[in-house]
């Protein structure tokens, strides 16, 4: 029982650890995403990352009950933020697109920022030309 | 703080932002076409490391500060398994004036924060947002490489080579034409060496202007072409003149569909609508 309780504690640290060096990698993906997102669509990421502010402030100070203006209610936010805004910036941005652009129906809507600015620019390119 | 101790600590500092450049190194060593590494001894590469890393600490110490105070808040909400460690950053402020004696959790916290930081380094210069942010400008000096192979490249474009080598006597020389593998440049952007995939070998030869009619121009003739298969890697100093033809790959798709007739030769193929441009080495 003993060895059973040992080897049960163990086997939670090495998930936890691995989950955890899992979610640090995806959360610095996101961010890393979301900061190059404010550079290319700062207006659909600003009301996106907004949105989310507000939805996981009023969900986190429902479900646990912690003021919303305190310094773990901002670091709940920052942990949850590029889960939450990368996603709806693209949702928003595909939206707003999809009448004339190019709409999820082409691109999806996972990456749109990405996948629909470097189709703009693969259109808008022409390769060098000069006599043949 | 000893010299070995403190050349220890200043690396580990740096580490954010020497990852900016490693990073930044291996990304240009993906594009098909390369020039040197960027040096840590350039100006631009010391500005980068050290900009990526002062950025890097300043948003580590402010996350650190911000999770420090929740953490302290949390333990008014549930019980603490422990006490807290010491905020890393002013550990490790106070240890470089000499103040205090580090506690081993207060390193490890430290080393795995900038462990974090130089992936989060990493990431903002893998990213696709740099790319696009970048996209037109040659920031890695490529010249005439960047304009002609790697943006096509990028753009839906294959960038077909047509290189002729030294000819090794008198008038006939040997030719390739195929899509550009790999491209190598030197220090100063000059053309080391370039590779070819499953390109075609032929024969030319310069006739030279008659006596009859001196005023006619030499001119350029190809002979025979064969398939060679594989890759071809042709060294700068063989290489008299590359041309290059960016050719767009939906119409290579096209033109791949088409069935081959009995006693056609593919190889006689052209494409109309290639751009091209000359480039002599």
């Amino acid at each position: 029982m003993n060895l059973m309780a040992h080897l049960l504690a163990l086997l939670v640290l090495v998930t936890g650890v691995c989950g955890i060096i899992v979610l640090a990698a995806r959360w610095t993906r996101l961010l890393s995403d979301l900061l190059w997102y404010f550079i290319l669509a700062p207006r659909t990421v600003s009301v996106a990352v907004l949105v989310a502010m507000i939805a996981i402030g009023t969900i986190t100070s429902a479900v646990v009950r912690i003021d919303l203006v305190s310094p773990l209610a901002f670091s709940i936010q920052l942990i949850l933020l590029p889960f939450a805004a990368v996603p709806l910036s693209d949702l928003i941005a595909s939206w707003t697109k999809a009448p004339g652009g190019h709409g999820r129906k082409e691109l999806g809507w996972k990456g749109y920022l990405f996948s629909s600015l470097r189709l703009a620019q693969k259109e808008a390119y022409t390769a060098p030309r000069t006599e043949e | 703080m000893n010299f070995t101790l403190a050349l220890l600590a200043g690396l580990v500092l740096l580490l954010p932002g020497l990852t900016a450049v490693v990073s930044w190194n291996i990304q240009g060593a993906a594009q098909g076409a390369k020039r040197p590494e960027l040096q840590l001894t350039s100006v631009t590469a010391l500005f980068v490391a050290l900009g990526v890393a002062i950025f890097m600490h300043i948003l580590g110490y402010g996350l650190v500060s911000l999770v420090w105070a929740a953490l302290l808040e949390l333990g008014g909400h549930i019980r603490p398994v422990g006490p807290l460690i010491q905020n890393p950053y002013e550990m490790a402020l106070a240890i470089s004036l000499g103040g205090k004696t580090a506690t081993s959790g207060s390193i490890e916290a430290f080393l795995v924060l900038t462990l974090f930081e130089c992936l989060l380094a990493w990431r903002l210069i893998a990213s696709p947002g740099l790319d696009l942010v970048l996209d037109g400008f040659d920031v890695r000096s490529q010249g005439w490489v960047y304009q002609h192979v790697v943006r096509p490249l990028r753009h839906g474009y294959t960038p077909i080579a047509y290189v002729l080598t030294a000819t090794p006597s008198g008038e006939y020389g040997i030719g390739y034409e195929g899509i550009v593998a790999d491209i190598r440049q030197g220090e100063n952007g000059e053309l080391k060496s370039i590779s070819l995939a499953e390109p075609q070998r032929f024969a030319y030869q310069l006739v030279p202007a008659s006596e009859r009619h001196p005023r006619r121009k030499p001119q350029l003739v190809t002979h025979e072409r064969e398939w060679v298969g594989g890759v071809v890697a042709l060294d700068g100093s063989v290489i008299r003149n590359v041309v290059i033809h960016t050719v767009s790959q939906d119409l290579i798709k096209q033109v791949e569909k088409l069935p081959v007739e009995e006693g056609e030769d593919p190889s006689e193929w052209t494409v109309n609508g290639a751009n091209g441009s000359e480039i002599g080495t």
